[in-house]
Parts: C-alpha cells; sequence; structure tokens
C-alpha cells in the first residue's frame, strides 16, 4: 500500500484523537510535539501493522499514550526545563483550581512512576475511557490481563496519593 | 474478572483521572501539531502526504478550488510524467513541472461521480502559457473561479460573491504544490493493458493501468495516452462486489484555442471586490515598536492599543532571524509542513503578589492570526492588564518560544533547546494612555486582516471566531470510531473564517461571545 495512502486512512482520521491524548497527559505543545514525533516514528516503522490490527486506531493510541509517558519520565530529570505552565505556577493557594492542579501534577508524576504496561493500561482505560475489549487489543493481552493491569496501577496510584487525601479520609 | 473501578465511592485517582480528561489543547495548537504530523510523515515517506485524487474532491474535505482544479492539470502532468518515467530517472514531480512549462494549452475537464456513476461534481481549466489560467469549479451548487494572468490573481466565489484580487502566485508555479501528491505515482507501477486501449475523440489511445490491491475497496487508476504519450484520459475506478466503477474522469485536450473571454477577468458586477495587492512593508522589523530575540526567532511588536477599562490589543509577528534563513533558507508558504521556523506564543505573565499569593496574569485571547512566508502574524488582546503595568504606560509581557521544522530539528541534533517556556518580561510595551472602544479595535482589524494576503481561500488571515459543541452528527461520528460518548459530547469545534467571508457584525459578536466565556 503507498504510504501516503497510508496516512490518509488510519492517520488522518485520527490525528485530533491522538493529540488530544497526549495532550491530557503532557499538556504544553513543545512535550506533545516530542511525544507525537517519536510516536509517528514508531507507527511508521510498524505501519503494516495498521492494514492487519484488528483496532489499529487502539493501537496508535497505545503508541502515542506509551511515547507521551516516556516523555512524562524525561520530564522527571528535565523538569526545569520542560515544565508546563501550569505545573509552574504557584500552588500554594487553597483554593480548588490550584488543588485540582497540583493533584494532576502528582498524578503524572505517580504514574510516570509506574510500570510500562500499569501505565498504559491506566492511561487507556481511566483518561481515554476505552473498553477493556479495546485496551487488550491495543495492548496485545486478554482483558483479564488488562483489568489486572488496571487494577494494580489504581492501587498503587491510590496508596502513593495518600497524602493528599484529607485527614479524615485516610485509612489508618 | 470483575472491573472493581464501577462500584465504589470516587477517589482522588478519579478525581485526578477527570482533571487530565479535561485538558485539550487550544485550536491554533492543535493545528500546529497536526501540520507537524503531515511534515513528520511526509518526511518519513519521502512523498507528499495524504492528499488522495479522491479526498480532494469530497465536499467534506478542506479542498481550495486551486487544490481541486488544479489537480486536472496536475494529472495531466502525471501521464507525461508516467510515461517519460518509464524511460528515465526523472522524478515524476521534476518532470510533471517541465511538462507543464512546456505546453502551449490546455483544456481539462474533470468530474466526480457518486455511487451510481452519475456526475455530481464538475472542474474546468483554460491554461494558455502566454496568457495564464482559469479554473472553475462546481460543486454543492456553488461555483468558483480561479484566474492569474500573471500578474494579478482573482478569485471569485458565487456563495459569497466575492471577488478577491491578489498578486499572481505564477499561473504555472502556484500549481507546484498540488503536483507533489504525483511523486506518490513512482509507486503504483503502472502497467501497459491492451484490453483497455480506446479512441477517445478519434484519438486513438493506449491504456496503462495502476492498481492499489491492498485498499478496500480496490482502486485503480487508469491512465490513456495517445501516440506522443500525452495524457488524454484519466479515470480512477472503484472496486464494488467485482465491478469496477467510474468514481473520478479527467479529460485533457492540447493545443486547442482557448477562447479570449476565459481569460480575462470577467466576474459578475455585483461581486464585492477585495483588494489584496497592498505590499505587507508595515510589517517590516525596522518599523517596530519593539523587537526581541530568542532562540534564533525575532519577535516584532508592530501595534499597542489601550481597549476600554482594562485591556491592550497588541498586533505581534514572530520570524526567523537572517541567520537562520541563511542557512536553512527562507519558508515558501506553498510548501506542506511547518509554514515558520519558530514563533512567539503570548503568556498570562502570571506572578506572585507581594503578599506571596498567586496572581492570574493577563489572559491573552488570540482575536485573529497568519502564517505566510514564513512570519507567524498574531492579533491579541490581552485582559486584566492594568495590575501588571509597572508604571502607567509601562506593561511587561511574557511568552513561550518554540522552534519549528529544520531549525528545531537541529537544535534537537546539537542537544540546543528547542524551546523556552513562560518566559516572564519579554519586552515591556508602550501603551497609549487614551483607550478606544473594542469596536474600533475590530473595525481595524477586519480592515487591515481584508487587505493582507493573496487571492487564494487560505491566503489570508484567519478571524478567530467562538469554538462550537460538536453536533450531533460529529459526536455520532466521532463514537463510531471509538471516541468514548462522553468525550464526544464534550469536544469543540475550533472556527474561523476569512474576512471576506464574514461580516464586521458577525465576527463582532463572536469576539463578545468569547470575551463572555
Amino acid at each position: 500500500m503507498p504510504d501516503d495512502a497510508t496516512y490518509q486512512r488510519y492517520i488522518e482520521p485520527n490525528e485530533a484523537k491522538l493529540i488530544a491524548a497526549a495532550w491530557r497527559v503532557l499538556s504544553n505543545e513543545a512535550d506533545v510535539n516530542d511525544a507525537i514525533q517519536d510516536a509517528l516514528t514508531r507507527i511508521w516503522k510498524n505501519r503494516q501493522t495498521l492494514e492487519t490490527h484488528a483496532n489499529s486506531t487502539a493501537w496508535m493510541l497505545r503508541i502515542v499514550l506509551n511515547a507521551a509517558y516516556d516523555q512524562l519520565r524525561k520530564r522527571k530529570v528535565q523538569r526545569t526545563k520542560t515544565l508546563p505552565e501550569w505545573l509552574v505556577a504557584d500552588h500554594t493557594s487553597a483554593d480548588s483550581k490550584a488543588q485540582a492542579e497540583e493533584l494532576k501534577r502528582r498524578l503524572l508524576e505517580e504514574i510516570s512512576l509506574l510500570s510500562p504496561k500499569q501505565a498504559q493500561a491506566i492511561l487507556l482505560r481511566l483518561v481515554e475511557e476505552m473498553p477493556y475489549a479495546e485496551i487488550s487489543e491495543a495492548m496485545g493481552c486478554s482483558e483479564a490481563t488488562a483489568r489486572v493491569h488496571v487494577k494494580r496501577g489504581r492501587e498503587k496510584l491510590q496508596e502513593r496519593l495518600a497524602d493528599l487525601q484529607p485527614f479524615s479520609q485516610r485509612s489508618h | 474478572m470483575n472491573d472493581s473501578s464501577n462500584n465504589r465511592p470516587t477517589t482522588l485517582v478519579d478525581d485526578g483521572m477527570i482533571a487530565l480528561r479535561e485538558n485539550s489543547p487550544s485550536d491554533e495548537v492543535q493545528e500546529r501539531l497536526r501540520q507537524g504530523m503531515r511534515a513528520q510523515w511526509q518526511e518519513l515517506s519521502e512523498t507528499p502526504v495524504p492528499v488522495s485524487l479522491r479526498s480532494r474532491w469530497l465536499p467534506s474535505s478542506s479542498i481550495r478550488l486551486a487544490v481541486a482544479l488544479s489537480l486536472c492539470v496536475a494529472v495531466l502532468v502525471a501521464g507525461f510524467a508516467l510515461v517519460a518515467s518509464l524511460g528515465n530517472q526523472q522524478s515524476l514531480y521534476a518532470q510533471a513541472i517541465a511538462a507543464v512549462r512546456k505546453a502551449q494549452t490546455v483544456h481539462a475537464t474533470a468530474s466526480m461521480y457518486d455511487d451510481n456513476e452519475v456526475q455530481n461534481n464538475a472542474a474546468e481549466v483554460w491554461y494558455d502559457s502566454k496568457k495564464g489560467v482559469r479554473e472553475v469549479e462546481h460543486w454543492n451548487g456553488r461555483q468558483e473561479v480561479r484566474l492569474d494572468d500573471g500578474q494579478f490573481e482573482w478569485h471569485y466565489r458565487s456563495d459569497t460573491n466575492t471577488v478577491i484580487k491578489g498578486p499572481s502566485r505564477d499561473p504555472v508555479g502556484g500549481i507546484e504544490e498540488f503536483l507533489r501528491p504525483l511523486e506518490a505515482l513512482d509507486r503504483f507501477k503502472a502497467k501497459r493493458d491492451p484490453t483497455l486501449d480506446l479512441k477517445i475523440d478519434d484519438i486513438k489511445c493506449r491504456a496503462l493501468v495502476a492498481s492499489l490491491e491492498s485498499l478496500s475497496p480496490k482502486i485503480r487508476y487508469i491512465f490513456w495516452l495517445d501516440e506522443q504519450n500525452r495524457l488524454i484520459r484519466f479515470d480512477e475506478q472503484v472496486n464494488v462486489e467485482n465491478t469496477w466503477k467510474l468514481d473520478e474522469r479527467v479529460d485533457m485536450r492540447y493545443n486547442v484555442p482557448i477562447p479570449a473571454d476565459r481569460l480575462t477577468a470577467n466576474f459578475p458586477t455585483d461581486a464585492r471586490l477585495i483588494d489584496r495587492t497592498a505590499p505587507l512593508s508595515a510589517f517590516d522589523l525596522k518599523d517596530a515598536d519593539v523587537t526581541a530575540e530568542r532562540l534564533g526567532i525575532i519577535l516584532g511588536i508592530h501595534e499597542v492599543r489601550r481597549v476600554d477599562e482594562d485591556s491592550v490589543f497588541v498586533l505581534s509577528t514572530s520570524r526567523a532571524s537572517q541567520e537562520v534563513i541563511n542557512r536553512f533558507g527562507k519558508i515558501d508558504s506553498n510548501h506542506l509542513g511547518h509554514q515558520v521556523y519558530g514563533s512567539f506564543t503570548w503568556m498570562s505573565n502570571g506572578r506572585r503578589a507581594e503578599d506571596h499569593s498567586w496572581i492570574n496574569g493577563m489572559r491573552p485571547l488570540t482575536l485573529a492570526y497568519w502564517q505566510r512566508d514564513g512570519i507567524d502574524y498574531q492579533w491579541i488582546l490581552l485582559r486584566k492588564t492594568k495590575a501588571w503595568e509597572k508604571e502607567p504606560g509601562k506593561l511587561p509581557v511574557g511568552f513561550s518560544i518554540h522552534t519549528r521544522g529544520k531549525w528545531a530539528e537541529a537544535r534537537k541534533k546539537a542537544g540546543e533547546p528547542q524551546w523556552l517556556l513562560n518566559q516572564k518580561d519579554v519586552v515591556t510595551l508602550d501603551v497609549p494612555e487614551t483607550p478606544e472602544s473594542l469596536d474600533t479595535i475590530l473595525a481595524d482589524i477586519y480592515q487591515q486582516t481584508q487587505s493582507m494576503g493573496d487571492a487564494t481561500k487560505r491566503g489570508a488571515p484567519n478571524l478567530r471566531l467562538k469554538s462550537e459543541p460538536y453536533s450531533k452528527e460529529m459526536i455520532k461520528k466521532a463514537v463510531a470510531d471509538g471516541t468514548p460518548l462522553s468525550e464526544a459530547e464534550r469536544m469543540l469545534v475550533g472556527r474561523s473564517s476569512q474576512p471576506e467571508a464574514i461580516t464586521l457584525e458577525a465576527w463582532s459578536k463572536e469576539v463578545n461571545l468569547m470575551l463572555d466565556e
């Protein structure tokens, strides 16, 4: 298949979705651009999969989220130069917006510490709201395995975010 | 195994995920990212990205008249190129350009057909190497005409009854952008098929067929060439239940007389004429109020006006430094891919107050935007500015700076930063004391943007409009494509308009709606 037709057939209809997925994780243009570039290169190298995969959209989404996850991990190292505006903003304010921003920041930080598979499953399920059947197709595993990844990932996140929980809601 | 996430109280993780799902890029950012994706794929595949012959004609796609009509000539040239390519190594694209420049006159007609092979869209091109080109397209009951006589270009649209006049883009050279997809034909490996030979208008033609078997449905392109190896007819056919159905047809005739009225500017007398032949010298950096340079990209502030009680209007440009241009070349706006080497994006310039609390900064609202010949233009309204004036009339402003394209790549390879985020106080604006009304500002922007650019549809700045939620049809389609319903219902469609397609009153209303958000 000619590669221009490949782009038109598989990627162009999903451009907005792929960009949106990366943006939810990274929230700044430069990082999203880098993640999308990495992902596109991976898709290009495996482009024959687009034709054979049972759910090519889910497959591409996984690659994009994986690239975003990689970018997120890099951000930990390069934080001073890659933080998006909402991350560098002051979060000492007690208003709810600042709390939500702090929660997002911490959540992303903790996701970057999960194993790649748990992070992929969590992002596909909880951020992209993808059905487990599709997650299993995207990740090349059984639905049961996908559920396990999500469950364990969620438990870890819940545990690690406990310090953000008001005292009355913490489990002792 | 049950999904334990379904039956439990909301947790911090859920709240965080909901917050993440609400993150979305602005329309402009999204468009830049899309362009980047296409440019990258183009580089990866070493062929132009996606512009299938079919999609150019679909009314739902954002085709331009020039795109669709020039395709006729493009396909004509493909015929030359296809044959010529059999005998030498020159690229189809290069041969296509050479062949167009060699032709004396060309008359081309093109038609699209629906599923029942009934013609539903049509286009016609008259080309004279000495006089110019006229392209006419009819689709969805609307007519568009593009005429280029080598000095000026006119673009007429029946739905808005406007004629936009701009400088000529070179009647031949302007189609080069549209010829690029022909490079893909190299890969189709067209083969001779004598069973499809035809006599068309008494011209004996040989058939060459290129099949795209792996597509579903299958598609084939048939080229009929005359004895001089010129393309006489091109068909795109789709295989439906083992029968080839005509999808698109282009007919070409050469060195035929072109009626004089075809190549003169004769448009309806009651059409509104928009003149875009004024030069863009007003945006020279030497005339800018203030400039700043970061990462090899230069910011120019060209206009600063106080608006009403607590806002400031600014017109800014970003462009590559001469050093960057010398290194990578000037960007031609007809190029598919990055349109600039980088840009300054307006930031809120927020900061900590004396009591250590965080105070949001100014809220930049893009009123209009444009990228042309390597320059990024932004018409911005900064809101809530008064608190940030260091002294009356002195307003420090902040930006993020991103490099793009070859310049960004070179910086990446060299291990240099490709962007600088949230740079505060990059320049200080001198804000006049006397405020003007927003209506006055909008009227000036409307007039200014109307006079900029050229006659092509995307040749003028974009006036930003309020984003709209997805329509029911769009939600349905998004869900069918796998987007969760809850997400599809939240999605917004970014909107903008060229000045000729909207009245000042309607645009002002849109701006006020954005300000109310």
